[in-house]
């Protein structure tokens, strides 16, 4: 498989990965939360593009993610997109204290570290996920669940309606986001005797959320409680000839979106005043979604783009593949994921002096993990 | 000793608002010395948002300038001109990191694009933020954080079913927040990597391509027949997933896994044999009938994860109950952005609260730059730098 891509002329050292002299195993209990698997499964795919030897354990009966929909060709594809790059073994008692011994870090959910006998066998750098604080106290949850208590729910959707969660596994790939960052901070500790310093990373995805979503908490004390808005809020999504586009803008983009929409309804002088277009919300996005109707998102982004102004075209997954901003910057890498079924994989989302880091296809399961990485 | 990861290292922020100003606060957090770069002809635009908050309009610093620069100090030198350019380079010249997030191209009109940084120092490393990428043809494409949930994916994966695609909207803006830990992850890990050896090099993170990261599994099953939109709140492999309005009009969240299903039936009383809708349709009736406090703790004890929908102020109530960190008070109470980890060898602490604009510029320039105080002193007068209080 390809092992990332380097502008030509580089020198072979150049081209090494940065954690390629890194080592990590990551293990969750039997019963760990669905959540703190992804999470814990982005923050190792993160290093395993990033060039990290990612051991990954999964219990005799397989990877539980190898459950989680959507499949293409039998394959889940949440699996595929965790695991690429990984070696995934088999776990016993053994497996899992040899590949800690050997490891300079892990990722454990808190239900495998407090039940791991002899936490002095644990490499030094040891990121811990938990849904809650260590220690709470707290019945069943789900990602889900921890959404509603960080507020986020409440943030989003329709206020006559149920609130809304983001869409795909939002809540545990940025709780993974702040584990990969925990680590990589304590991987960056001076080495003690050339191995990495001691350092635990406590990440809990309930203060992820509340992290996240810091702005609805009471920084101005007076100010009533925000949620989400709905038909009131200032950005909308309206349809348009082939789809929706998002209608964002600021107060300063507002002449310009007048230009862009040509409907003089619009620029009737009450409307210059912000006050005033948040008091008429629904009138304003009607007058532009009868315009934008008759054009298409293309046409629309076309548009957006000469004027500066920061609608969004809502393009689907399969749009954004052959999308040409993503294909100028090799976002996605085809990936052969079994049985002639070949997918589009997204990369690493960062260009490293001018290289990007190529996923690999997932590996298949074996008992042992290999002694080097690819 | 300090043991806090990042000590020893020295960051120039650029960063503005919450994308860039939020990735260097978290490398303030993990111990960097992070030196907030304004201009006395532009401030980081949280500075001018009072969000109504009194203090603030009264001249006070506002919430969320304050939220997320705390822990870091601040300089003023005008870019612009040749002089403060010169003063930057020579705080390059002396820095592990520049962190920027200005629209593309800004910073190589200012003279100060990666190839000038290199030449003041060969070992520095740019991180550069932006809405799109370095390159390609929407390089220029002006966005916010919605704009960027429409364009990569996430807005088409987020709505009621049968709805139309939903954003987070500008109070949540998801994209500029995640951004901030995916940054801190790689600009950590390159400071590691140089530290090894590796050298300077250039970051180019486009918060458009981690938004679509973030939705990695969708790609893999796009155009496909199992692809699937919106879902609501449904969501595989959960067997029931939704919110439900209580007897006092608050909400409820609930995710029921298969092996849930026998024990929510016995607590509601009906058959276990009722369809999956059917099955939804009791328990909304049954939530409806009782207060969540009543609801969440017998959902519980039937082995259901459930909560209470808090909003942004009744969060606050489960704070050093169920989550510890996320925020925190300054001195006098405010609240302040706290950490989404935490280190037990080195904890993550507030050390300062966020400095007003120029605060330490004289002494910057002289203990790092080298400048003499009457060159500082020449360089106010010619109002190429601001110094509080002058």
């Amino acid at each position: 498989m390809p092992s990332g891509s380097c502008a030509a002329g580089q020198s072979r050292e150049a081209a090494i990965r940065p954690l390629h002299d890194v080592a990590i195993v990551e293990a969750y209990a039997l019963d760990a939360p669905l959540g703190l698997r992804l999470a814990g499964g982005l923050a190792g795919r993160i290093a395993a593009d990033l060039g990290a030897r990612v051991v990954k354990l999964v219990p005799q009966g397989g990877d539980p993610l190898d459950r989680v929909a959507p499949f293409i060709g039998g394959t889940s594809t949440v699996a595929a997109f965790l695991n690429a790059g990984k070696q995934i073994v088999l776990e016993d008692d053994e497996a899992l204290a040899r590949q800690l011994a050997e490891a300079d870090a892990t990722i454990l959910d808190c239900g495998l570290h407090a039940g791991l006998a002899d936490l002095a066998d644990l490499p030094a750098v040891v990121a811990v996920l938990s849904l809650f604080k260590p220690g709470a106290v707290h019945g069943p949850a789900s990602a889900f669940t921890v959404a509603a208590l960080g507020g986020l729910l409440d943030m989003v959707g329709d206020p006559e309606r149920e609130p809304l969660r983001l869409g795909g596994h939002q809540m545990a790939y940025s709780t993974g986001l702040a584990a990969y960052a925990g680590l990589a901070a304590a991987l960056c500790k001076p080495k003690v005797a050339g191995r990495p310093a001691p350092e635990t990373v406590q990440v809990s995805m309930l203060d992820t959320v509340v992290w996240l979503n810091w702005k609805s908490a009471p920084f101005v004390a007076s100010a009533p409680a925000l949620t989400r808005a709905g038909a009131a809020a200032e950005w909308q999504v309206v349809r348009c000839a082939d789809g929706w586009i998002a209608l964002v803008y600021q107060d300063a983009d507002w002449r310009a979106l007048c230009d862009m929409v040509d409907d003089p309804r619009l620029r009737a002088p009450c409307f210059l005043d912000r006050a005033e277009r948040l008091r008429r919300a629904g009138e304003v996005t009607q007058i532009i979604a009868e315009r934008f109707l008759s054009r298409n998102r293309k046409e629309l982004h076309a548009a957006a783009l000469a004027r500066r102004l920061p609608l969004g075209p809502v393009w689907s997954p399969e749009d954004l593949v052959a999308d040409a901003q993503n294909v100028s910057r090799g976002l996605f890498a085809t990936v052969d994921l079994g049985e002639g079924v070949e997918a589009a994989m997204p990369r690493l989302p960062v260009i490293w002096g001018g290289r990007i880091f190529t996923p690999d296809a997932p590996a298949p399961v074996r008992r042992e993990a290999m002694a080097d990485s690819p | 000793m300090n043991s806090a990861p990042l000590h020893g290292c020295r960051v120039l922020d650029l960063g503005i608002i919450t994308a860039g100003a939020a990735t260097s606060a978290l490398l303030a957090d993990m111990g960097a010395e992070v030196i907030k770069v304004e201009s006395p002809s532009y401030r980081d635009p949280f500075r001018l948002w009072t969000a109504g908050d009194p203090a603030a309009q009264a001249g006070g610093v506002p919430p969320f300038f304050r939220a997320t620069n705390r822990n870091k100090t601040s300089i003023s030198l005008d870019l612009k001109h040749e002089a403060g350019r010169a003063a930057f380079l020579r705080l390059v010249a002396e820095s592990d990191l520049v962190v920027e997030n200005f629209r593309r191209g800004v910073l190589d009109r200012l003279g100060l694009g990666y190839e000038a940084l290199r030449t003041a120092n060969p070992e520095i490393i740019l991180a550069s933020i932006s809405s799109q990428g370095e390159t390609g043809p929407d390089a220029a494409y002006v966005s916010y954080g919605s704009t960027l949930e429409a364009v990569a994916g996430l807005a088409w994966m987020t709505g009621y079913p049968e709805g139309p695609p939903t954003i987070s909207g500008r109070d949540v803006n998801y994209p500029d927040q995640v951004v901030a830990l995916f940054a801190a992850g790689m600009i950590a890990t390159a400071w590691r990597a140089r530290r090894d050896g590796a050298g300077g090099t250039h970051l180019d993170m486009s918060q458009r391509e981690l938004t679509s990261f973030l939705c990695g599994e969708a790609f893999l099953s796009a155009g496909s027949e199992t692809a699937s939109a919106r879902t609501g709140n449904e969501q595989a492999p959960h067997r029931l997933q939704d919110c439900f309005c209580d007897r006092d009009g608050d909400w409820v969240a609930v995710t029921i896994d298969d092996a849930e299903v026998d024990g929510l039936c016995r607590l509601l009383g009906v058959q276990a044999m009722l369809s999956d809708a059917e099955i939804k349709t009791e328990l909304r009736v049954w939530i409806a009938e009782r207060p969540a406090s009543e609801a969440v703790p017998a959902l519980a004890a039937a082995g259901i994860a459930a909560a209470m929908v808090h909003n942004g102020k009744s969060l606050l109530g489960q704070q050093h109950r169920l989550w510890d960190s996320a925020l925190a008070r300054a001195e006098d109470g405010g609240l302040l952005k706290g950490f989404p980890f935490q280190l037990a060898e080195a904890p993550l602490r507030i050390e300062c609260d966020a400095p007003g604009v120029g605060s330490h510029t004289a002494e910057i320039l002289m203990r790092i730059a080298g400048y003499s105080r009457d060159e500082v002193a020449a360089l106010a007068r010619d109002g190429i730098i601001e110094v509080a209080g002058e």
